[in-house]
């Protein structure tokens, strides 16, 4: 499986899922998952329907034991040390969990005062723009309204560290972008922050590594910045060409056959082609076609999943 | 953190007043029927009537009602969300039953106003204990109804509750006197927080005092009730 690195060094206050199974009678829901959410990061958690990102993450929230293997949260153990860790944890569930009579403002004040934390409930009520709603109850909120009550229902607790489920899910642009800069933030506090979405392009915008899940397990681990890159430039050239000498001019290369190259460290085809210059200069080679990186989340993590 | 959640709870309840109503509606019915025709035989008078109905009132709220609105709460997934608060499941229980407790304090005021109206005229002396033995008879029922809610998908809970309602309502001696019974149900029956909350109620009332075993068994369903209810429950839906 493929790891992420990080760009420090593991924390043993680190989320760590190490080979972990879990099963509900006798379906096995994950049948080996491992990864690492670090602290002070955004850990994007994706994959396909009934992949066992909701089960993994659930037992993270010590909602469910796991069958092998362990799991770490800050040094403790999501189940036996449930009660430790709860003050610690802020859950936002994808869907319903609030009463459907209950006020946005009494609800938010109730998770405040739950967790004995430090925030004020009309600061948070403000920051996720439910102040005007304060009074409102849960049935008569719109989708996006909800989401952004579940959020601020997982920042009550001000946690170390947060598991947050379609954050983004039915909410408009301007509330994404409220959603975003919330989750950053409570990133650069220090807190693990794990994501579990659908929404690929949002993830990217967010996330610092992704965890991709298929039929029950992970397939690895990636950081962000490999996926923004892409799989890298593509250029062909017109004959065939000594690979150091196209290393020492564009740094590491695939051949891929046909006259084509990878230049994997690479995302913008400008550079590519500007080093290359040299070699049409010289008549070695000269470049027939050229193609950018097919960056983007969606697309590496359908190349993860072999479906790209 | 109990007494928040608590506050939380109270404020729903009494924000549904359509419950609120009809848990009151059907004691008080209840009561104004049997006290005012004459279809039972004796023992029916005032004094067996109305502690039976305010049992039968405690009963209603504690165990049915709130069994059954935890169980659609647990499978709308609004408990799951405090479950990974630090509330736990044992402040859960009594936070509930708390506030369960304090609407039927004003259900058992209601009824037992409607009583004196009947004429009914309860032993001064021995309010304080009946409440004592509603309390505990109470947090028992609340600890039953939530156990079950804790357990259970809410389409069988709301089954299962109703169910046992309604065998508790016949064999408790609310408003039928248990001598009637079968001796085996009967005897069965005796070790019911329900038959001992209706008897201590009767023996209080009264001023005669409420018989040792029926504080034991009150005793013993108040503490084992709740806490196997907190011990079993399951936050997230089935």
């Amino acid at each position: 499986m493929h790891a992420y690195a990080g760009p420090v060094a593991d924390d043993p206050l680190d989320l760590v899922v190490s080979s972990v199974r879990i099963r509900y009678g006798t379906t096995v829901a994950v049948h080996d998952a491992s990864f690492r959410a670090r602290r002070g990061e955004v850990t994007a958690v994706v994959g396909p329907n009934g992949a066992g990102k909701t089960s993994t993450i659930e037992a993270c929230e010590g909602f469910h034991s796991v069958d092998a293997g362990a799991i770490s949260v800050l040094g403790l153990d999501p189940r036996r040390d449930r009660a430790r860790l709860a003050p610690r944890t802020g859950v936002m569930l994808q869907q319903g969990g609030i009463y459907p009579t209950a006020r946005v403002g009494e609800t938010v004040r109730l998770f405040c005062a739950l967790h004995g934390s430090v925030v004020d409930p009309d600061d948070l009520l403000g920051r996720l723009g439910l102040a005007a709603l304060a009074s409102r109850p849960w049935r008569r909120l719109s989708g996006g309204e909800q989401q952004r009550l579940s959020l601020a229902l997982a920042l009550a607790a001000r946690p170390d560290v947060a598991f947050l489920d379609e954050p983004t899910n039915a909410l408009d642009l301007d509330a994404r972008a409220v959603v975003r800069t919330v989750v950053r933030e409570l990133a650069s506090s220090g807190a693990i922050v794990v994501v579990a979405t659908h929404e690929l392009a949002e993830a990217e915008r967010f996330a610092d590594s992704v965890v991709v899940f298929d039929g029950g397990r992970t397939i690895g681990q990636f950081g962000m910045e490999d996926v923004r890159r892409g799989d890298g430039v593509r250029v062909r050239l017109d004959r065939p060409v000594d690979r150091a000498r196209l290393v020492h001019v564009v740094g590491d290369v695939v051949d891929e056959g046909d006259g084509w190259w990878r230049v994997p460290a690479r995302s913008d085809v400008g550079p590519v082609v500007a080093a290359l210059q040299p070699l049409a200069a010289a008549g070695e080679a000269a470049i027939l076609d050229v193609t950018g990186s097919t960056g983007g989340l969606e697309s590496y993590v359908q190349r993860v999943l072999g479906r790209g | 953190m109990l007494s928040s959640y608590v506050r939380f709870e109270l404020r729903l309840l009494l924000r549904n007043p359509e419950q609120l109503l009809l848990v009151l509606a059907i004691p008080a019915g209840l009561l104004v029927f049997f006290g005012t025709v004459d279809v039972l035989p004796d023992p029916t008078s005032l004094p067996f009537l109305v502690p039976g109905v305010l049992s039968l009132a405690v009963l209603s709220s504690t165990m049915t009602g709130l069994g059954i609105a935890t169980g659609f709460q647990r499978s709308s997934l609004a408990l799951k969300r405090l479950g990974a608060t630090p509330l736990g499941a044992r402040r859960l229980v009594l936070g509930k039953s708390i506030a369960t407790g304090t609407v039927v304090a004003l259900q058992l005021a209601v009824l037992g106003a409607i009583g004196v109206a009947l004429g009914w005229r309860p032993a001064a002396s021995g309010v304080p204990i009946a409440l004592l033995a509603a309390a505990l008879g109470g947090l028992a029922c609340a600890g039953i109804g939530i156990g079950i809610a804790g357990r259970l998908r809410a389409e069988v809970t709301l089954a299962a509750l109703n169910a046992l309602y309604l065998v508790m309502l016949l064999a408790s001696g609310f408003v039928l006197d248990t001598v009637h019974l079968p001796r085996l149900v009967a005897a069965a029956i005796e070790f019911s927080p329900a038959t001992a909350m209706t008897s201590a109620l009767r023996g209080a009332l009264a001023g005669s005092g409420v018989d040792a075993g029926d504080w034991a068994v009150l005793a013993t369903w108040a503490v084992a009730a709740p806490l196997l209810a907190a011990r079993s429950f399951r936050w997230d839906a089935d």
